[in-house]
Order: C-alpha cells, then sequence, then structure tokens
C-alpha cells in the first residue's frame, strides 16, 4: 500500500491524512454555507410519516426509478445516469473500505488477498468499465449530437472528465499494482490485461512500482478533488437529492399550499428568502439535465420561460448574491425583488400549470410551484395585467370569470327540463355544470350531451342551478388565494346544505379542485368525473352504443385529469367501448401529454409571446389519420376546436367524450 | 397635502338589469361596485402620494348602508382614511345638489388641497355633482382630466380629454377639484386578502344628523330633474339628410321613402368586382355622414 | 321678461362647427315652434367670422355673437361668466349644449352657478302634454333608457344633446337672421385656470377607446398587407385596431387589440376586415354604431353584426376603397 511508505522522510499516512483534512475541511465548509443558506428560508413540514418517505426515497433511488420514468426511444440518457450511478455507488464503496479503511487507517493487510477483495475487485472492474462507456456515451451526446436540453458547459465538462479520469486511474492502480508486484488480480479483467500489458513492456519492477505509487496518490488527489468539487457544482445533486427526494411533497399533486395570511409571514414569493427551505434544496439539487425544458409547453412554444434557466437562476442568486443576509446585516437591501428582475413578470404568467416539469424531473423540483408561489405575490402588489383583472374582479362580484350574470347559469338548458336539487331533495349524483360549460357556447355542447346521457341512463341526478359559482381553481391558479378561500368555503357551504351521495363533474379542474383542494377547507365530498362515471354506466349496460361506422380517434389527455390525478385509462375505456373505434395515440400522451395552453388561468391570461400552445397541440394531432380528437375538459374543448378552425382543419373535430357517446345513444 | 377622493357605488351593470319602477338586477340578490372611473381617480391620487411625501387621502363616499364596500376596496388601494356618509331619508338618494351639499361639509371640516372625483358614475352619468360641490366651496373645477401634474403643491398642469384624441393643457390653482376621465389609467387590482383587511379598519360614519343637516337645508333647486319613467332601449330613430347629388334619382327617392329611421339596420351580403363593392363602401360612408377628415 | 326661446349654444373649434351643432338646431326649431319662441345661436370666442358665416345661414332667428379674447381658449369661468350673464340679460327658456367635453363642462358650470337644472346627455327633447321639457337620455352605460323632466319652476332649463344621438336634418337657411354682437363683461382676474397650449392627437397612436373611428384587421389581412389597414384608418381619420390574430403575428399591440381580452369599443364607425368574428372579438366591438365588414368568406359570423357586409378579396377592395375616398372632394363644413 502505498499509503505505508515513506516520501521525504513524512510518512505516508501523514500526507494521507493531511491532504483528506483539507479537502475535507474546503469540503465541509462548503457544505455548511449552503446549509446555512437554507436557514433563511422559511418554516415549512417535511418530516411527517418519515418511515414512508424513507422507504419512497430508497425505491426511487437505489434502482433510480426517478431517471429510468423518463427513458423514452429518443432520449435513453437515463439508463446511461442509471449506469453512472451503480458504478459510483459501488466505487464509492470501494474508495471507503480500500482507501479508507484499507490505506488510511492500515488495515490492507486485512483484505489483501482476501475473497472479498477478488470478488469486490471483479464487481469494480465491469462497473469502470460501463461508467466508461456510459461517460463516453454522456460526452458524445453533450458535445457532439447535442440535444436541445442540453448545455455544452464548462461544469459538465469537467465533472465527465473527472469522473473518466478516476476510472482511467482505477485501472492503471490495478494494472501497475498488478505488475509491480506481480501480484495475481485474478478475476479483475481489465487489470489483469493491463498488467498484462505492461509486464510485457519490459519495464523495471523498480520503475513500476514507483509509478504505481504516483498513480496512487494521482487517483487519491482526484478523488479529493472531486469532493471538494461537488459542492461548488451542479454535481452537488449527488449529497442532495436523496434528502430532495425524501423531502418531497407528499400532499396530492393537485393542491397547492392553502395560505393563512395571519400566520404565513408574507403571501406568495418576492424574494428568494420568502421560498421554504425545501424550495431553496430544490435548487441544490437541480443537475440542469433538462428534462424540464423539454416537456414545458410555453417553453417549447417559443415562449421566454424556461424552468431549467429559473431554478438555476434563482440557485446563483441564493448562492451568488444573497449570502451577505448570513452576516445578519438588515440595513442593507435585503435581496433584490426576484420576479421582476430575476424571473420576468411576462415568464411567470406564461406558465399553464400543466405539471410536466415537475413530473420529469429526476430529483423531484417543484418547479411549478414556485411560480404559482411568486404569482401569489404578484396579485397580492396588485400586479396584474387587464385580462387578468377582468376575469378575477368578475369571479367576485359575479360568481364566474366569464362576466356573465348568475342569473343566466342556466340558459344553455333552455328548452329541455332539468332537475334541480333545490326541488329534488335527495339524490345519487350531483351533477357540477362549471362556468365554462354554463356559458361558453362550445362547452355547453358538453353539458347537455352530459344530460342526455343522464337521463337516458336514468340516473337519479340534480342540478344546482344557479346556486352554482366558480369552483374557485381559475382564480387559485392565478394566484388570488385569497378570492379561492372564500368562493371555496362559499361553495362548501352550499353543497353541505344538500343531500347527495357523489358529485359528478366533467371538467378536471373542477374535479381536481373539489377532490384534492375542497379539503382544505372543510369540504370533503366523494367526486368522480364524467370519464369514471360514464365508464360505470358502460359496464353496467346503462348506456348502450349502437353499431355505427368506423370512427378513428385520438384521446388528448387534459392534465388535470392525467398528471395531476392519475386517470389516464377511463376516459380510454370509455371511447374503446364505442364500437368500431380505431383509436391512434399521439407521440406526446399520457404523463408526457402536451397541455393544451388553456389551464392555469391561461384562458384568461392569455401569455402572448412565441406560437400558441393549442395550435402546436392540434398539429400533433393531425399527424395522426384521425377523424376525431377526443378531450374530456371544456377549456381543452374550446382551445383545440379554435386551433382547428385557424388551421382550417376541417377533417378533423375536436369533441368531448360525453358528445361523442350522447350522438350515438340518440338514434 | 390632503386628497379627498370621491367615490359612489353603482350595481354592478355587466349583469343583466331589468327595468321597471326602478332598475334592479336580475340576480338573487345585487351586485355593487365601485364605480370604475372613481376607482382611476384614487390611483391617480395614489400617484401623486407615491411622489410627494406627506400626502394623505381620504375617500369619501355618500351612500346607503351597504357602500362602505366601496371605502374597503380604497383602503386596500392605499388611502389612509375613509368616511361614509350615509344616505338617510333627510338626504334623499339620487339628487346631486343634496349629495354635493353633503359632501362639502364634510369637505371643508376636513380641509384638503386636491378634490378628485371621477367624470361620470356608471349609472346615472350625470356628472352633477362635481360641479355643484366646487361651486359649493367655491373652488375651481377642471373636468375631462386624463393626466395630472403637481407643480410645488400650489398647482397642478393636467391635460384634458376633447374629442378625437385631442388634448387641451392647463395650469389651475390649488385647492382644486378635478374629474378624472376613465383614459387616465387603469385602477390597480386589490387582492382578496388586502380587501379582508381593510374591512377592518375604523370607517367614519356621518349621518344628516351628524353634519348638521336638515331638510331645510335642501334648497328649492334641489329636485329639479325627476324620472318619470325607465325603459330598455329602443333602436335609436335618426334623421338622415336627403343624400347629395353623387346618388341617382332612383337612389333619393328610396331614401326618402324609406323615412329616414335606422335601427341596426343590415344589408344583404354584397359581392360583385372589387371597384363596385368599394363604391359601396363610399356610397354608405356618404349617406350616413362618416366623411374622411 | 322670461322669454319662450330656445338657445343652442354652438360647438366649433378651429373655424370648423361640430356637427352636434346642427343636431341641436334641429331639435331647437322643433321646440321652439311647439313653445311659440325664437331659435337662437350662441356663439362664443374668439375670431368668429368663419363660424358667423355657416350659423347665420342655417334656419335660426337669431345668432348672438359674444366675442372676446378671452373667450379664444375654453376655460370654465371665462365662458360660464359669459353665458350667464348673457341668459340673465335674455332669458331664454331652454338652452342646449352639446355633451362634449366642453359643453358638458360648460353646461354643469352654468346650472350649478345658477342654481337651476340640467339634464346630461340627451338622446331626445320635447316638451310633453304638461307643458314641461321632458328628455330621454341613456343611463347604465346605454343599458337603459330614462325619460326625465325639468320642473317649470327651473329657470334656465339646460339640456345637454349628445351627439350623434339624433342625426342632422337638412333645412332651408331662415329668411332672416338676426345677429346680436354681444360684448361680455369678463374680467381677465375672474379666470382661475390657465389654457397652456394643446396637443393634436396622432392618428397612429391614438387610443382607440377614443377613436370615432376604428379600421381593424384579422387573419385574413396578408401580412404584407397590413399597411392598407393604417393607410385606411389614416385617410378616415380613425385608429387601428384588430384581433388576437393580429396581436399573435406583431401586426398591433395589445392596447389595439379589441376584444375580450383586448378593449371594448363604441365608435361610431368599425370597419373589420379580414376578421371572421369570433365572439371574443365581437364582444369588444358590437356596440359600434356603424359596422363595415370585409372578408372573403360569405359565412363570417361578423356579417351577423355588420350594417354593410362586403364579400370580397381584402387585398383588391381595401385599396381601392382608399383611393375613392382620397378622390373625394375635400368638404370644409358639412353644407353651406
Amino acid at each position: 500500500m502505498p499509503v505505508s511508505a515513506t516520501y521525504w522522510n513524512v510518512s505516508g499516512y501523514v500526507i494521507f491524512w493531511l491532504l483528506f483534512a483539507i479537502a475535507f475541511s474546503l469540503f465541509a465548509q462548503r457544505v455548511y454555507f449552503l446549509f446555512r443558506l437554507l436557514h433563511l428560508g422559511q418554516k415549512e413540514e417535511r418530516s411527517e410519516s418519515i418511515g414512508h418517505r424513507i422507504t419512497a426515497m430508497l425505491v426511487d433511488v437505489l434502482p433510480q426509478w426517478c431517471n429510468l420514468k423518463t427513458v423514452t426511444r429518443q432520449d435513453l440518457a437515463g439508463m446511461g445516469h442509471s449506469l453512472l450511478f451503480w458504478g459510483f455507488s459501488l466505487f464509492l464503496i470501494g474508495y471507503i473500505i480500500f482507501i479508507g479503511f484499507g490505506g488510511g487507517f492500515g488495515l490492507s493487510s486485512l483484505l489483501e488477498g482476501s475473497k472479498f477483495e477478488t470478488i469486490y475487485s471483479s464487481i469494480l472492474d465491469i462497473a469502470g468499465l460501463l461508467v466508461i462507456v456510459a461517460i463516453v456515451w454522456a460526452a458524445i451526446r453533450r458535445y457532439i449530437l447535442k440535444p436541445f436540453r442540453l448545455e455544452a458547459s464548462m461544469e459538465a465538462g469537467v465533472i465527465l472528465l473527472l469522473v473518466f479520469s478516476l476510472m482511467v486511474l482505477h485501472f492503471c492502480i490495478e494494472g501497475f499494482g498488478c505488475a509491480a508486484y506481480r501480484a495475481q488480480a485474478s478475476w479483475s479483467p481489465i487489470g489483469t490485461t493491463l498488467a498484462y500489458f505492461l509486464t510485457g513492456t519490459g519495464i523495471s519492477e523498480s520503475t513500476l512500482a514507483t509509478a504505481y505509487k504516483a498513480v496512487w496518490w494521482l487517483h487519491y488527489l482526484v478523488i479529493l478533488g472531486f469532493m471538494v468539487y461537488i459542492p461548488y457544482s451542479k454535481h452537488l445533486h449527488i449529497l442532495v437529492s436523496p434528502f430532495n427526494v425524501l423531502f418531497k411533497s407528499l400532499a396530492s399533486k393537485g393542491a397547492l399550499k392553502l395560505i393563512d395570511p395571519e400566520k404565513d409571514k408574507t403571501v406568495g414569493v418576492s424574494k428568494i428568502q420568502d421560498f421554504t427551505w425545501k424550495h431553496l434544496l430544490d435548487l441544490y439539487a437541480c443537475t440542469v439535465c433538462g428534462r424540464c425544458q423539454d416537456a414545458c409547453p410555453a417553453c417549447l412554444s417559443g415562449k421566454p420561460l424556461n424552468p431549467k434557466k429559473m431554478i438555476q437562476d434563482m440557485k446563483r442568486q441564493l448562492i451568488v448574491e444573497v449570502p451577505y443576509l448570513l452576516k445578519g446585516n438588515k440595513t442593507v437591501n435585503t435581496g433584490c425583488d426576484l420576479i421582476t428582475e430575476l424571473v420576468g413578470e411576462d415568464e411567470i404568467w406564461e406558465c399553464t400549470t400543466c405539471y410536466a416539469c415537475q413530473e420529469v424531473c429526476p430529483v423531484i423540483i417543484e418547479q411549478m410551484i414556485k411560480i404559482t408561489d411568486m404569482r401569489r405575490n404578484l396579485v397580492e402588489q396588485g400586479r396584474v395585467s387587464p385580462s387578468v383583472v377582468k376575469a378575477l374582479e368578475s369571479m367576485r362580484s359575479l360568481g364566474n370569470p366569464w362576466e356573465q350574470s348568475q342569473s343566466s347559469r342556466l340558459d344553455w338548458a333552455e328548452g329541455r327540463g332539468v332537475n334541480l336539487i333545490q326541488e329534488r331533495g335527495e339524490v345519487e349524483v350531483l351533477y357540477w355544470v362549471g362556468c365554462t360549460s354554463a356559458y361558453d357556447s362550445c362547452a355547453q355542447d358538453i353539458s347537455r350531451a352530459m344530460l342526455s346521457l343522464l337521463d337516458k341512463a336514468n340516473i337519479n341526478y340534480a342540478i344546482l342551478g344557479t346556486e352554482e359559482r366558480c369552483c374557485g381553481d381559475p382564480a387559485r391558479r392565478m394566484g388570488e388565494e385569497g378570492l379561492f378561500q372564500r368562493i371555496a368555503r362559499s361553495n362548501i357551504e352550499v353543497l353541505k346544505k344538500y343531500h347527495f351521495e357523489r358529485l359528478l363533474t366533467h371538467c378536471p379542474h373542477c374535479f381536481n379542485t373539489f377532490k384534492n383542494e375542497y379539503p382544505q377547507l372543510g369540504g370533503q365530498f366523494e367526486v368522480v368525473h364524467h370519464s369514471q362515471f360514464l365508464l360505470e354506466l358502460i359496464r353496467a349496460g346503462r348506456i348502450k352504443l349502437p353499431e355505427e361506422q368506423e370512427l378513428r380517434l385520438t384521446f388528448h389527455d387534459p392534465c388535470y385529469l392525467g398528471r395531476y390525478n392519475g386517470m389516464y385509462d377511463p376516459p380510454r375505456q370509455v371511447l374503446q367501448a364505442i364500437p368500431k373505434i380505431r383509436m391512434a395515440e399521439m407521440k406526446l400522451n399520457k404523463a408526457k401529454a402536451m397541455c393544451c395552453g388553456a389551464g392555469g388561468g391561461q384562458m384568461w391570461i392569455q401569455a402572448e409571446k412565441g406560437r400558441r400552445i393549442e395550435e402546436m397541440r392540434f398539429e400533433q394531432a393531425q399527424e395522426l389519420n384521425v377523424q376525431i380528437m377526443a378531450t374530456a375538459c371544456p377549456y381543452c374543448t374550446i382551445v383545440l376546436s379554435e386551433a382547428g378552425r385557424i388551421r382550417g382543419a376541417t377533417k378533423i373535430k375536436v369533441t368531448d367524450i360525453a358528445e361523442l357517446l350522447a350522438e350515438r345513444i340518440k338514434g | 397635502m390632503r386628497i379627498i377622493v370621491c367615490m359612489k357605488q353603482v350595481l354592478d351593470n355587466r349583469v343583466t338589469l331589468q327595468v321597471n319602477d326602478s332598475v334592479t338586477q336580475k340576480e338573487p340578490s345585487p351586485v355593487y361596485i365601485t364605480n370604475p372611473v372613481d376607482r382611476v381617480a384614487l390611483q391617480k391620487a395614489l400617484e401623486i402620494k407615491d411622489l410627494l411625501e406627506g400626502t394623505e387621502i381620504t375617500a369619501i363616499t355618500a351612500g346607503p348602508a351597504g357602500a362602505e364596500q366601496v371605502l374597503h376596496v380604497a383602503l386596500a388601494g392605499g388611502a389612509d382614511q375613509a368616511i361614509h356618509l350615509i344616505k338617510d331619508n333627510t338626504l334623499e338618494a339620487s339628487d346631486a345638489y343634496t349629495t354635493a351639499l353633503a359632501l362639502g361639509k364634510v369637505c371643508k371640516e376636513l380641509g384638503y388641497t386636491l378634490i378628485l372625483c371621477g367624470q361620470m358614475s356608471l349609472d346615472t352619468n350625470a356628472a352633477q355633482v362635481h360641479a355643484f360641490l366646487a361651486e359649493l366651496l367655491g373652488i375651481p373645477r377642471v373636468t375631462g382630466v386624463v393626466r395630472l401634474e403637481v407643480i410645488l403643491q400650489e398647482r397642478v398642469r393636467l391635460w384634458r380629454r376633447l374629442e378625437r384624441g385631442r388634448r387641451q393643457v392647463i395650469e389651475c390653482p390649488l385647492p382644486a377639484l378635478l374629474t378624472i376621465d376613465s383614459l387616465a389609467g387603469r385602477p390597480q387590482y386589490v387582492s382578496e386578502f388586502n380587501l379582508r383587511q381593510a374591512a377592518e379598519r375604523q370607517i367614519r360614519q356621518l349621518t344628516s344628523a351628524n353634519m348638521g343637516l336638515s331638510q331645510s337645508d335642501v334648497g328649492p333647486q334641489a329636485f329639479l330633474v325627476r324620472v318619470v319613467s325607465l325603459s330598455s332601449p329602443k333602436p335609436r330613430v335618426k334623421k338622415i339628410y336627403v343624400p347629395d347629388s353623387s346618388m341617382s334619382t332612383s337612389q333619393r327617392m328610396n331614401y326618402l321613402l324609406s323615412g329616414g329611421t335606422s335601427g341596426r339596420k343590415r344589408s344583404s351580403l354584397l359581392e360583385g368586382t372589387a371597384d363596385y363593392l368599394a363604391s359601396q363602401i363610399v356610397e354608405y360612408l356618404t349617406k350616413e355622414g362618416i366623411k374622411p377628415k | 321678461m322670461k322669454t319662450k326661446d330656445v338657445w343652442v349654444v354652438a360647438e366649433h373649434s378651429k373655424d370648423k362647427v361640430q356637427e352636434v351643432t346642427f343636431e341641436m338646431l334641429g331639435e331647437a326649431r322643433q321646440l321652439a315652434e311647439q313653445l311659440g319662441g325664437q331659435s337662437c345661436i350662441v356663439l362664443m370666442g374668439d375670431g368668429l367670422a368663419t363660424p358667423l358665416r355657416i350659423l347665420a345661414n342655417q334656419n335660426v332667428d337669431t345668432v348672438y355673437v359674444v366675442q372676446d379674447p378671452l373667450l379664444g381658449d375654453y376655460t370654465s369661468d371665462a365662458y360660464a361668466s359669459a353665458l350667464i350673464s348673457l341668459i340673465k340679460e335674455h332669458s331664454p327658456y331652454i338652452v342646449i349644449l352639446g355633451a362634449t367635453a366642453n359643453g358638458s363642462d360648460l353646461a354643469s358650470a352654468v346650472s350649478a352657478r345658477m342654481q337651476t337644472g340640467l339634464i346630461p346627455g340627451c338622446t331626445a327633447l320635447k316638451i310633453n302634454d304638461q307643458g314641461v321639457l321632458e328628455a330621454t337620455r341613456p343611463v347604465y352605460q346605454d343599458k337603459v333608457y330614462s325619460t326625465v323632466v325639468l320642473q317649470a319652476t327651473a329657470f334656465p332649463r339646460i339640456a345637454t344633446i349628445q351627439p350623434g344621438a339624433i342625426g342632422v336634418e337638412k333645412t332651408k337657411p331662415s329668411e332672416s337672421v338676426q345677429i346680436i354682437e354681444v360684448k361680455p363683461n369678463i374680467r381677465a382676474e375672474s379666470i382661475r385656470t390657465k389654457v397652456i397650449g394643446y396637443v393634436e392627437a396622432d392618428a397612429k397612436t391614438l387610443d382607440i377607446a377614443e377613436a370615432e373611428i376604428i379600421v381593424a384587421g384579422g387573419r385574413g389581412v396578408p401580412e404584407n398587407d397590413w399597411q392598407m389597414v393604417e393607410e385606411l384608418a389614416d385617410v378616415l381619420g380613425g385608429g387601428v385596431g384588430g384581433s388576437r390574430m393580429a396581436m399573435d403575428d406583431g401586426l398591433i399591440t395589445r392596447e389595439q387589440l379589441v376584444g375580450q381580452s383586448g378593449k371594448s369599443v363604441k365608435p361610431a364607425l368599425y370597419i373589420a376586415i379580414g376578421i371572421s368574428g369570433a365572439s371574443q372579438h365581437t364582444e369588444g366591438m358590437k356596440e359600434s354604431e356603424h359596422v363595415i365588414a370585409i372578408n372573403k368568406d360569405p359565412a363570417a359570423p361578423i356579417f351577423k353584426l355588420a350594417n354593410l357586409s362586403i364579400v370580397g378579396d381584402v387585398a383588391e377592395v381595401v385599396p381601392l376603397l382608399i383611393r375613392k375616398l382620397r378622390q373625394l372632394p375635400e368638404r370644409a363644413e358639412i353644407r353651406e
């Protein structure tokens, strides 16, 4: 062991531990600094159900599901990273045992020649080879193939180089070691091969021994250097990401946090310290992989909003610009206004809250939540665009964002008998129509279709009629938390007045907010989306679908139904139940589905830059040879129909699944 | 300096209105909003406050119980204090003169440098209270202000809105009363949390007794204008003058015979050569009296 | 001695008499006949030779010419003072002004100072069966029409007429018009405000909310041909607007967007070029008085809203239209 030798009258152990001490103190100092920065953030409870959290984390990280979940035919990077992770983990254990205990603690004699060493060395050899393959592959992708989401940055290059050199040096150690001491590396294939080659060169044993020592110490230095580099680079994710996964949110995806203005220090976020410590931890965990950027519809449509850039900018702000706060200097301006100076007000309003960024992030960063938090603060300051003001003030006075009268909420049902709960008393199903399908002429077809289906299937149902108000989702997504709470509370009171078993809605936004957010305010109802409900009816034979002409269609997954609530199958099963359906899937479907662009308040915000997201999505349907683009959300129906009109696509019709069924049963 | 902003609560007119003896809404319960241009006036006051230290803003509304909603919006928006003149039987609801009388008393008591009002209210669009108020207080009044700058706290430079985008620039000494036009700006959005907080603040309430006003103070000139009836809009009967000589005789006869009325008169779809179509448009413009430049 | 005369305060600027004056004259003539009094014009200002010539040629009995350098620019104090002394001297029964920026200002100032009754923003005036002045006026942003009366005790009765409400009738000028020149008694010190100047409107930057004429373009305008929209607006002296498509293509700014997420406008004339008429757009312009739509698709929903529906190729019709409008003889005033 090179550590046991003496160098220039200094014991190898001294050198070993001195170097380690220096490196470790640099490393620890930096980590401590980063840790202290987290304390600038607000408090947040994230350690409940700790047992479950630990299990979930191990399941996500160890088998690398976090990365494998995003592997596609186009992007195999997740597999490469998994190899790196497993390989690196094995090496880390190896370093600790062989270099740490064997070397530093002088216990190498226990290890040398042991069965454990033999087996483990062989494993490391193979792992090393795989790591090298992965590294080379990664380098080729990043610097030659250059996919959109990967930056050909210096930092990335350094890391690739460091890992590569570690592997090479590892093999050199094996090779030189075996060659110098004629030891049998037995099952380490590469080490043995290299040793064989070196012996064959005829270099003297003593030279080989010196070379071996040199290579060993070089290897040691690179390891220490890497250790120090980790907290100064994006490789910080090695330390942070397991914790980031450990402390992930256990709340349902569709529920934004409830604010109590009397308890919470600020409403929303305007400065970096307004974020909770967990949000700040997110910034450390980011590996700049760019998957979020690739998935973000705003980014894809050419808008300035880029979730990856946002997280990186925030990280830079935290580490570079804000640390003077640690000195407790209160007289200095406490951090720049995060919103306008860093992220940009326009960018904040471009988000459609589709959840694609968070779904795809391998280290579970909450990009979208940061944006909604910033929106909340903008609303408090009154910094909202005129179209947002119109929608919010309309919800405030008129109970809907469409500037329509409460009294005309039933106009869509004119000419049909409607069952009003006020007259009925107890019913099985309370059908919630929603603002959009009450007032918008395109979406009214959905509610009319639903009435036909409910009547035909003889369901014991009723509607709220003019007592219905907006569910509050647009207000909450646009950041008007106070308005959401008031609206939700009054809706809960109304709902509690009546007797019904289930609350049925065809709008995923209403569905999501009733199911996942109303409980925050004391409203616990059994909520069902019309796709689930219609499936039930079909399976129970209460709706019979006659055979008709063949219909080629594709299904567009609504974000608030799919990613938010995991319901990819019910609408598809409903469609499959229609005889002679030929279903084609768009490339971006299910968890990867692209947003229609109207969620998150965009129907009213109407971000201006870049292409219209709904047009891009409609184009994706046009690539398939279909007659129908089926949806299960009124917003999707409206904007995708509009997109179709704009593109002059008379061939493809955008319809809700309820409309498709209702058309069939009419005859 | 103190700025007084007069604000009015009006029925929300986005809602379907019902017209019988009075105007009501076809809603389960009445929906009120703050007169939008009054909020623009408050916005102007806030802008002055941003620039001039020591500016105090008092928001006043003269209205029935429930009109405090307007003051909550004002307080949440940044007004320093709010006063509610409760309209009871003495101060009969819709008379401009009496309202001005009450406002005038309060303004005199408070002291002020500038009084801002919205140009007119959404409901009655009478634009008269401020006329009476300025007269009662003996201060100059400038209407239709779209932009204002305070100069040395002794006068204001104002841009008045004239027709077709023209502006008249004038200077007016302080104290003065200004009516703000809707083009002057956009009121800032007030969040629900802020409104909630503002609703808990103290609002000074005054009745006619507090102000020492009684029926006798209301002179004979009050209630000169009386509403007789209300109705839904009918198509406007508009006379058109006899068309000029570029029209053919038959066309002139047609116009005369048609009696010269127009509601939303719609032509059928016209098709033809580009030249014909362009001529039709010119004819229409001339006939309706819309000429270039 | 109170008369039964009906007065019209003329609206004029820069040697042009505004159309609302002629609208008021028509109404005044009717009222004067009903009352048995004279119809008179009050012409106030400085340098009134041209307006006087025009007004003396109308169907009116008397023209009061109130000329003074202090009346050169409109100020509330000077004009109110001059008008009030004239009213006090000649005691008209009714005084009618235009519901314009200056007219409304003057009317309310006079009524406040004389402590009399004012009916603002009328669309019709008449003497009813009880012999009192009855007016129709829109309230609630034109959603409700209110009929009001002015009590007989009011002196004088003041009303303002909304421009464009009545329309103009061509009538024969009076045989003899009495011109009375009045020297107003205005003290310069009593004018509290000072006019510094005027800012002219730039048709390109004109806020479309103020424009009486708006030319709006949509998807049907080929991107390279957008300037014809601007040219047409220029020729007509109007503002430029557009639909969401135009904004997405960067041809108009958010300030020029008409529709649900943009502005609501109520101009006298709205020309929709290549606009399909989706409800998000029509929400913002359906209250326009005159709508001319030009679109190549006869099924475009905009035609349901248009007064004049032109089915044709925008790129051909609009340039021709511009040319024809430019060729029209320039009219300095409506009639002589």
